[in-house]
């Protein structure tokens, strides 16, 4: 199935397990809202100068796995997100290769985690100025598990780039049940590369600090919760769409057993 | 419950907070060595003592922060177990604790906050314009910058502005009984005063009573105690009227030591408590 986006907002549904294709001429925001069991493929193009943004909406609670690779040309912006807040297992494997000067990729996660979930994302930096940043942000029930593996790799050449990572997990579970597996591989000097990580279980003090204001301790995490999902719906740039995804997760995270 | 309703008409009914006999260890080590104190709704007492003594340590216990263990004695309000309760419903009763040290948390808004801290003893949730023109209002009373409802919640904020913030909270939670620990820290001269007019706002249109930790006369000055009181190692030493206060800030403490023949510095159990000026014939509303 082959996409050309031509229309500055687009929502595309999809439910069944295929091979798709989409490219970007033109700037775009396109939200796809999917659903079902599902294995699919995926192929991306950004065309020079274009900025993309993808929303990936899910509303599935079976096994979802996606292969995604992405190519974004000079100049061209790609900002994709995984709002992830079904609970279902679920498996992506996403690359991203900036391939010529001045591509930009963003790469932003927002899950809550019921089942077993893993991210394995690459953004690959195939050329001079390019720039890349990865924020995971999510909560982890009680007997799920989540794996992260995101790799920035910044190849020989391809100087004054940057590759940023940010991973923030809320788990509710005693137990060791997240790996985060921040890999970084950069074979140029001339460049910037970070990578910020926070793992754990809430924190007591300001569990106790909303406590004090009223909110009872069930209360208190899901406001927490909600504060590691909300940032993605600024994602696309369209007020009706943000209320929508924000009203999601506030519904979502009320009906989680925290 | 009850209380709820009345703190959101306005007005409070009558408000009373008994602490007797209160003893609290930290880690295994006891802080609070027999505290009695009863703080009623109009009051505004000041609770004074060098350092380290226990006046965070009593109102942290009051609210029931989980590590300040409670080890004998009992604190009421309005004959209610406040002993009992759990932090949140200690709340919804009508106690407030504007901290010496509010908590940082990054990902949630102000806004955000304070609506779920309304929401949360509300039955039927608040209606947003109803929420914003009481954020914006309180806001605006503060001289606060308007962005303060759509930021993290005390994520790099100022002292000052944190301080300004836990205020905020109180104006719009309409406790009955308010814990202010070092609320004035980090104001400047004119934040104080907007500060204190606030809170005198609050206590003139509610009738909320107050205690008020503060090292400075100043804003004692501003908020006008009816009560005042030293704490020292774990103990009310000296209890007075707001002549205690000003007393306090132009001879220190050491004429406690003097004039009581007692060692500030002294963990043995010899202290009396000592009572001076209108204390006991304090007026009520
Ligand atoms: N959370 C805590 N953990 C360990 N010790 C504490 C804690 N809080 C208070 N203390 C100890 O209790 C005593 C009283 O402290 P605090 O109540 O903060 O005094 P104040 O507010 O009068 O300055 C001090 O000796 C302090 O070290
Ligand atoms: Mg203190």
């Amino acid at each position: 199935m082959e996409y050309i986006i031509k229309e500055a907002f687009e929502r595309i549904a999809i439910t069944s397990s295929d091979t798709y294709q989409m490219t970007f001429t033109q700037n775009a925001n396109v939200i796809i809202d999917y659903d079902g069991s599902l294995d699919i493929h995926w192929e991306v193009t950004v065309a020079q100068d274009v900025k993309a943004t993808i929303l990936f909406l899910n509303h599935s609670t079976d096994t979802v796995t996606t292969n995604e690779i992405y190519h974004v040309k000079k100049d061209a912006s790609l900002t994709m997100a995984y709002c992830e807040l079904m609970l279902n297992p679920i498996q992506h494997t996403t690359k991203v290769y900036l391939e010529e000067t001045g591509a930009v990729g963003n790469v932003h996660t927002a899950t809550v985690c019921g089942d077993k979930v893993s991210y394995d994302v690459a953004i690959q930096h195939l050329a001079p100025y390019t720039q890349s940043n990865m924020e995971n942000y999510g909560i982890v029930m009680k007997g799920a598990h989540w794996d992260v593996v995101a790799t920035g790799q910044i190849k020989r050449g391809c100087y004054q780039s940057k590759a940023h990572q940010t991973t923030r997990i809320l788990t509710l579970d005693e137990k060791q049940n997240v790996k985060v597996l921040p890999i970084l591989l950069i074979d140029e000097n001339d460049v910037e590369a970070s990578h910020a990580c926070s793992l754990g279980q809430p924190d007591e003090n300001q569990l106790y600090y909303m406590q004090s204001r009223g909110m009872n301790r069930t209360q208190a995490i899901q406001l927490l919760t909600i504060g590691y999902l909300l940032p993605i719906a600024t994602i696309i740039d369209d007020e009706t769409v943000r209320e929508e995804i924000r009203k999601e997760i506030e519904k979502k995270v009320q009906l989680c057993k925290m | 419950m009850e209380h709820a309703k009345l703190c959101m008409k306005g007005e409070i009914d009558m408000a009373t907070l008994e602490i007797k006999d209160l003893h609290v260890s930290v880690d295994g080590k006891e802080i609070l060595k027999g505290i009695d104190l009863e703080i009623h709704d109009h009051e505004v007492h000041a609770l004074m003592g060098p350092n380290g003594n226990g006046k965070s340590t009593l109102l942290q216990a009051i609210m029931g922060h989980p590590r300040y263990t409670v080890t004998q004695g009992s604190i009421t309000l309005d004959g209610q177990d406040v002993l009992s309760m759990s932090v949140d419903e200690r709340s919804k009763a009508g106690l407030f604790l504007g901290m010496q040290y509010p908590q940082e948390i990054p990902g949630v808004t102000n806004s955000d906050f304070l609506k779920a801290a309304m929401n949360a003893r509300l039955e039927k949730p608040i209606k947003l314009f109803q929420f914003i023109k009481q954020m914006e209002g309180a806001i605006k009373e503060l001289e606060m910058k308007p962005d303060l409802a759509h930021r993290f919640l005390n994520d790099g904020f100022s002292g000052g502005e944190k301080k300004r913030n836990e205020i905020v909270q109180m104006k719009l939670l309409k406790p009955s009984i308010a814990m202010l620990d070092e609320i004035d820290s980090g104001l400047d001269v004119d934040a104080l005063k907007v500060v204190a007019n606030s809170i005198t706002k609050q206590k003139e249109e509610t009738g909320l009573g107050l205690i008020v930790v503060s090292h400075y006369e100043r804003f004692y000055t501003l908020l006008k105690p009816t009560h005042a009181h030293v704490l020292v190692d774990g103990r009310i030493l000296v209890s007075g009227d707001a002549s205690l206060a000003a007393k306090i800030d132009t001879e220190g403490y050491e004429w406690i030591s003097k004039e009581y023949d007692i060692d500030l510095n002294s963990k043995e159990d010899t202290y009396k408590r000592i009572s001076l000026g209108s204390c006991a014939a304090a007026k009520r509303g």
